[in-house]
């Protein structure tokens, strides 16, 4: 598994992939802080329409004068944009193993199949972890000199939770998304899924649907209210970790964060053990 | 057991369809093994079974080296599994770390055996057919293994490409006493290397024959491997 684990990481860094998202992301939320934290763009009605009308990475919150470099970056960061970077990097990834036929050099040596599943997950960890450390850099060198003590870090600790919450949110979508591509292998299905699923359409199809059983009986709303599915999805939590800032309950999200992880692994591992690999 | 690897009525099934059916097939330790048969005879299905990329649906493959055999295979089935954006070396030394064998001097050594040393930064996607086909090989063969499986490895080559596989194929051998199972539409070229065969139709052994019997007895009703193969062939099909 370790040896596995090393080949993975070599591999990763060989990856074109990697460094041209890495890149395009760093200058992508380094623009953007730009845009977000001028002051002349701040309390403007008219930019404010625009921005709502606005389809791709925005701020989640409003960004004034007295937003912290915490929610600054919470706000950015919870823009969809790094959830689809990293499902899509995690399907291709496993895809070009398969499609290349390196993974029959490793079939050959090895009973323990899941393990091949397993070993890319640290890969996906690692990637995700890269693309909220380069947006943290990007982000922070954008919001720069717009004043004194404007967007300042106001508690490291905060920050550094919000983080880890958060890459290891994002991973376990990736590993989902790996998952998926190990059922369908076809790459075009888990990256719409992927697409879909990082702007939470599942999660409000079911919350649609949970708004109809608690219409037809009012009686379950108190049950819907804390354990309804939509609101412990992966997905919405990545949404509320950066719609809240940092105040966020961590017990329901060490559970979530756990049930994805062991399903999701789980999943992918039973799949790809169960079926002819080639 | 005496033999290398035996299949005790392998049987592999997609479905109602029978890919391979009470397959029984004996390779000694040292062969060279010719698998022949038409197109969707089984050979791939065969051969994937072997290497563990596809569970039989019935049957048994027992082997000398009892359940870690598949530790000691190498394989080039369908085409070399290489990364097309990495070089030879890279390519190798990603199987190496993966199997914990990684020495620089080993990949260097293999680079050097199946004749790729010459161009270390060309990535593998620029590679000729001939190269890849090399390389294919060359990742098969870390890990020092006993056996090695191929899978229609000359297809597609030039006639200089197919020279060169023939020459690699012996020396590994020869030089590294490897047992080799090889697949190929090329009946002429697999006489040249093969030391038994086995032929199949419609996913069943029809006959497994030494290139020493083919030689003596049955080269008075056939000219050649091809004429014998097309006989037998013709044969099953008439029972049928």
């Amino acid at each position: 598994m370790l040896n596995l684990i090393k080949m993975n990481l070599y591999r990763f860094f060989k990856t074109r992939v990697f460094y041209i998202t890495l890149l395009i992301t760093v200058i992508s939320f380094g623009l953007l802080s730009r845009l977000e934290t001028d002051p002349s763009s701040q309390f403007d009605n008219e930019q404010t329409v625009q921005e709502e009308e606005h389809v791709g990475i925005v701020a989640t919150e409003d960004i004034t004068a007295e937003t912290s470099f915490e929610q600054l970056y919470a706000s950015l960061t919870a823009s969809g944009y790094i959830l689809i970077m990293v499902g899509v990097f995690a399907i291709v990834y496993t895809e070009q193993e398969r499609k290349s036929g390196f993974l029959k050099n490793l079939l050959t040596t090895r009973r323990e199949k899941k393990n091949i599943f397993a070993a890319k997950i640290p890969v996906v960890f690692l990637y995700t972890l890269i693309m909220f450390l380069g947006s943290l850099l990007a982000i922070r060198l954008g919001s720069l000199g717009r004043g004194e003590g404007m967007y300042e870090i106001k508690s490291m600790g905060l920050l550094f939770r919000f983080i880890t919450d958060e890459v290891i949110l994002h991973t376990v979508f990736g590993i989902a998304m790996m998952a998926i591509y190990e059922i369908t292998r076809n790459t075009i299905i888990p990256i719409m899924l992927a697409i879909f699923g990082s702007a939470n359409l599942h999660g409000m199809l079911l919350n649609m649907i949970e708004s109809k059983i608690v219409a037809m009986r009012p009686s379950l709303a108190g049950f819907m209210e804390k354990y309804a599915l939509s609101r412990n999805l992966i997905v919405t939590k990545i949404n509320v970790l950066g719609d809240e800032g940092m105040a966020f309950p961590s017990m329901n999200l060490i559970v979530v964060i756990t049930i994805g992880l062991i399903l999701y692994s789980v999943m992918g591992m039973l799949i790809f053990t169960k079926r002819d690999t080639i | 057991m005496n033999s290398y690897l035996e299949t005790n009525n392998l049987t592999k099934r997609y479905g109602s369809f029978e890919a391979v059916k009470d397959m029984n097939i004996h390779i000694n330790r040292g062969d060279i093994y010719g698998l022949i048969g038409p197109n969707g005879a089984g050979k791939t299905t065969l051969m994937k079974m072997l290497v563990g990329f596809a569970t039989p649906s019935s049957g048994e493959i027992e082997t000398a080296e009892g359940e870690h055999y598949l530790r000691k295979v190498g394989c080039l089935i369908e085409s070399p599994g290489i990364y097309g954006y990495l070089n030879a070396y890279d390519n190798m030394k990603l199987k190496a770390i993966s199997m914990g064998l990684y020495d620089e001097e080993e990949i260097r050594s293999i680079l050097d055996f199946v004749g790729l040393s010459r161009e270390p930064k060309k990535k593998a996607g620029k590679f000729s057919l001939g190269m890849k086909q090399r390389l294919g090989i060359g990742m098969a063969l870390i890990g020092k293994p006993d056996f090695l499986i191929l899978d229609e490895p000359i297809n597609g080559l030039d006639p200089q490409g197919i020279i060169e596989m023939r020459e690699l194929i012996k020396a590994l051998n020869e030089e590294k006493k490897m047992t080799i199972m090889i697949s190929s539409h090329l009946l002429g070229e697999l006489q040249k290397v093969a030391t038994v065969f086995g032929i199949i139709s419609e996913g069943k052994l029809v006959t497994e024959v030494t290139a020493d019997e083919l030689k003596n007895s049955y080269m008075d009703e056939a000219d050649s491997l091809e004429e014998f193969y097309l006989n037998i062939i013709m044969k099953g099909q008439k029972a049928c």
